[in-house]
């Protein structure tokens, strides 16, 4: 079937958005095969489709497993358009260290997040889970990361956020980062009187309040 | 009031209304339980105000908690207890403990030689006076636990006595409180003394037993979640300031991990799960969802964090099971009927009407395999958002929010089934017996167990409930000596599985969460 670029790249976004996880490396390869931009195929393809899918999510038609699968079907196609991409393509994203505040081993969520903040387009430093609070500053000091972002099942482990924040204020730094904290027993009350610089209730809520503090910065 | 969140402002249950709001800004806390008008009107969350001079609230409608499960399943055992008056040649009573004489002449009879088996819950305090020598249970208090004030569940309890100075002392002192009240007036009730009490067995989850002997429950709320002893744990009565005899024992039966606590060993001894000849599945369901599984030669539990949503909170219309809560539900093509506790008009859906109406919305397909709302006449759109009405005029209904809440609960338990029976190696048709114990289970029917996707479709014929087995489990080893040795060794042979730490963990959590029988 011949197909124009529009038309390929709205199948891309199609499979992305709805789940359609096998058919998407096909459509891709048949999309470098008539020799489009890869690059073009994962900006307004895929990602459009992730963004699709966030917005299915936001209006309570998705849910997690499906977000899940729109972001393998994500990956699947990504698999194969970026080898394609020019050499010289030097991708500057903002980068953002992730963790799970040590003391606590749930990291669904967070999972998640990464997810969704990777296929925004962020570069993720992902620290795992029961990371020792010491070890977000200085991740954040090696990749000069632009935003922290913590996260926490466990009440019992949230004043391990509010020490990273002093570490950083010790050290000088605070300012050089944005520090994002969520999980279910964090508020917006609590990021506030920790001085985070923003909280958000779910994975998607977490892109948006990225791109809106990352823009912010520029 | 309840204050499951222990005031960080985020469960939204200890709504007031201010007679007089004045001009407080609205913050974004209230933002999340209010509207615009709400908040203009005085509401507010009590937790979060600040009062800095003399004001008048009003509450909102009482709720009462409904009659407290007290009674639980029991398996047969032999009458032996710790505790007994033993006629002496010189026809005075001598007191036993164990195979030991304690006391001579302690009283000119064998008559009221009494125990005390309690359930000591993180919500609910059940206590049950028993007749040692006669083996019979004479009469069962409850009350609610009164460390309730300091959060609901026991990780905010654990958050409070790591964080208050004091807090572990402050959070003993409230449970001594409770036990002294019904241990007084189960004395009172029946014309005892304090010295007529020689035995206390107490079971509970490991977090109440820290917190009942005074010792740090710090180190179970951060990884590893070590608890600070293990094993068996037995105090003076006398000495927590208990009103009992200065001879009397209180045993605290043992706890498998910080997790699965002397709660779930009690109900394993009550079910009789140490029986060889079946293959059993014991589940306790409530925030934190105990699952053990026994074939006759191991034993293998989890616990899954289940979250607040099966006992209303978190939800929309979410009330405790109490007067007036919807506890059942029937969709019938286009109206919904329903049962409510005590017959009293519907002030809310409690944890059994919550599975219910999901189990019934899955049946008639209002929501599909992936928990979505779709289009039906029993379906609303509300500001942008759809809901499923219950009751339009009670203005009762269930929001998609609310659906996905379910949807987590049910990930969280059903791949901890699933994880169990995948480590001990049996299929979910080779078990013969499906026990479901506590106080959410004795209100849930299979139907909404199996309907919601709660439990595999295939376990709707095999599964029982027990009851308050915390406390059977209990009274067990109050009355039978020898079955202390049981439970010991049960505690010590149950294999932990940290769930979180599993490999694929995620993706079977994930795949449970959608209504599918095939998960």
């Amino acid at each position: 079937m011949v197909r124009t670029k529009e038309e390929f790249l709205t199948e891309l976004s199609r499979c992305v958005a709805e789940m359609d996880d096998e058919k998407v490396s096909g459509i891709a390869k048949e999309y470098i095969a008539a020799g489009y931009s890869a690059l073009e195929g994962i900006v307004d393809g895929l990602v459009g489709g992730i963004q699709k899918a966030s917005k299915l999510y936001e209006e309570e038609e998705y849910f997690i497993p499906e977000l899940l699968i729109c972001s393998d079907a994500m990956y699947n196609g990504l698999a194969v358009l970026r080898p394609h991409l020019p050499q010289d393509t030097v991708e500057e994203k903002p980068k953002i260290v992730i963790g799970v505040v040590e003391g606590d081993t749930h990291d669904i969520g967070k999972n998640l997040v990464r997810i969704m903040l990777e296929a925004a387009g962020y570069a993720i430093h992902d620290l795992g889970r029961d990371v020792p609070l010491r070890n977000f500053v200085a991740k954040a000091k090696e990749v000069q990361a632009d935003v922290i972002a913590m996260s926490t099942l466990m009440s019992t482990t949230m004043p391990g956020m509010k020490r990273v924040i002093e570490l950083l204020e010790e050290e000088g730094i605070r300012q050089d980062y944005k520090v994002i904290i969520g999980g279910a027993p964090i508020s917006p009350a609590f990021a506030k009187a920790i001085q985070a610089d923003g909280y958000s209730a779910n994975a998607v809520e977490a892109v948006k309040l990225v791109d809106r503090l990352v823009q912010a910065e520029q | 009031m309840e204050a499951p969140c222990g005031g960080t402002g985020t469960c939204g249950k200890c709504k007031v209304r201010l007679q007089s709001p004045g001009a407080h800004p609205a913050d974004e806390n209230l933002i999340a339980f209010f509207n615009a008008e709400q908040i203009a009107d005085g509401w507010r969350l009590a937790c979060l105000y600040k009062v800095n001079t003399d004001i008048y609230v009003d509450l909102p409608p009482q709720s009462s908690v409904s009659n407290i499960v007290s009674q639980g399943y029991m398996k047969n055992f032999v009458h032996a207890p710790y505790a007994r008056k033993v006629l002496n040649t010189g026809g005075n009573a001598d007191l036993h403990l164990g195979n030991n004489i304690e006391a001579v002449n302690v009283a000119n009879s064998t008559a009221s030689c009494c125990g005390v088996a309690i359930d000591l819950g993180t919500t609910t305090v059940v206590a049950s006076l028993v007749d040692l020598n006669g083996g019979r249970e004479i009469d069962t208090l409850s009350c609610p636990n009164g460390q309730k004030a300091f959060g609901q569940d026991v990780i905010t309890r654990i958050h409070y006595a790591g964080t208050n100075s004091g807090g572990t002392e402050i959070l003993q002192k409230a449970i001594i409180k409770d036990l002294r009240n019904l241990l007084n007036a189960l004395c009172r009730r029946h014309n005892l003394t304090m010295d007529n009490i020689y035995d206390v067995t107490v079971a509970a989850n490991a977090t109440m037993i820290h917190l009942l002997a005074g010792i740090s429950p710090e180190s179970m709320g951060k990884s590893p979640y070590m608890p600070a002893f293990q094993g068996v744990l037995s105090l003076s009565g006398l000495d927590l300031g208990l009103p009992v005899s200065p001879y009397c024992r209180v045993y605290c039966l043992p706890a498998v991990s910080s997790f699965v606590g002397g709660d779930i060993t009690a109900g394993i001894l009550a079910c009789g799960l140490e029986d060889p000849s079946e293959k059993t599945l014991f589940i306790d369901i409530g925030t934190n969802g105990e699952i053990v599984l026994a074939d006759g030669e191991h034993f293998c539990s989890c616990s899954c964090a289940a979250g607040p949503a099966l006992e209303g909170m978190n939800i929309s219309c979410g009330v405790q099971a109490a007067q007036g809560a919807i506890e059942d539900l029937f969709i019938d093509e286009h109206t919904v009927q329903y049962t409510t506790i005590g017959g009293e008009p519907a002030n809310g859906i409690c944890g059994s009407g919550l599975l219910a109406a999901v189990a019934e919305m899955r049946r008639t397909g209002i929501i599909d395999k992936s928990g979505r709302l779709l289009s039906h006449s029993l379906v609303k759109t509300v500001a942008g958002k759809k809901r499923f009405i219950i009751d339009d005029k009670q203005n009762i209904y269930l929001t998609q929010q609310d659906i996905r809440q379910v949807q987590l609960a049910k990930g969280a338990i059903l791949s901890g089934i699933y994880t169990l029976l995948k480590t001990v190696g049996i299929k979910a048709t080779e078990l013969q017996r499906v026990v479901v114990a506590g106080q959410f289970g004795a209100h849930l029917k299979a139907d909404s167990l199996i309907g919601s996707g709660l439990l595999p479709p295939e376990w709707e014929e095999i599964i029982s409930y027990t009851g308050n087995t915390s406390k059977s489990g209990a009274l067990i080893c109050l009355l039978s000596y020898p079955e202390r040795t049981v439970v010991e060794a049960i505690a010590k042979n149950i294999e932990y599985i940290e769930l979180a730490q599993l490999e694929g963990y995620e993706t079977l959590f994930v795949k449970c969460m959608q209504f599918d029988p095939s998960a």
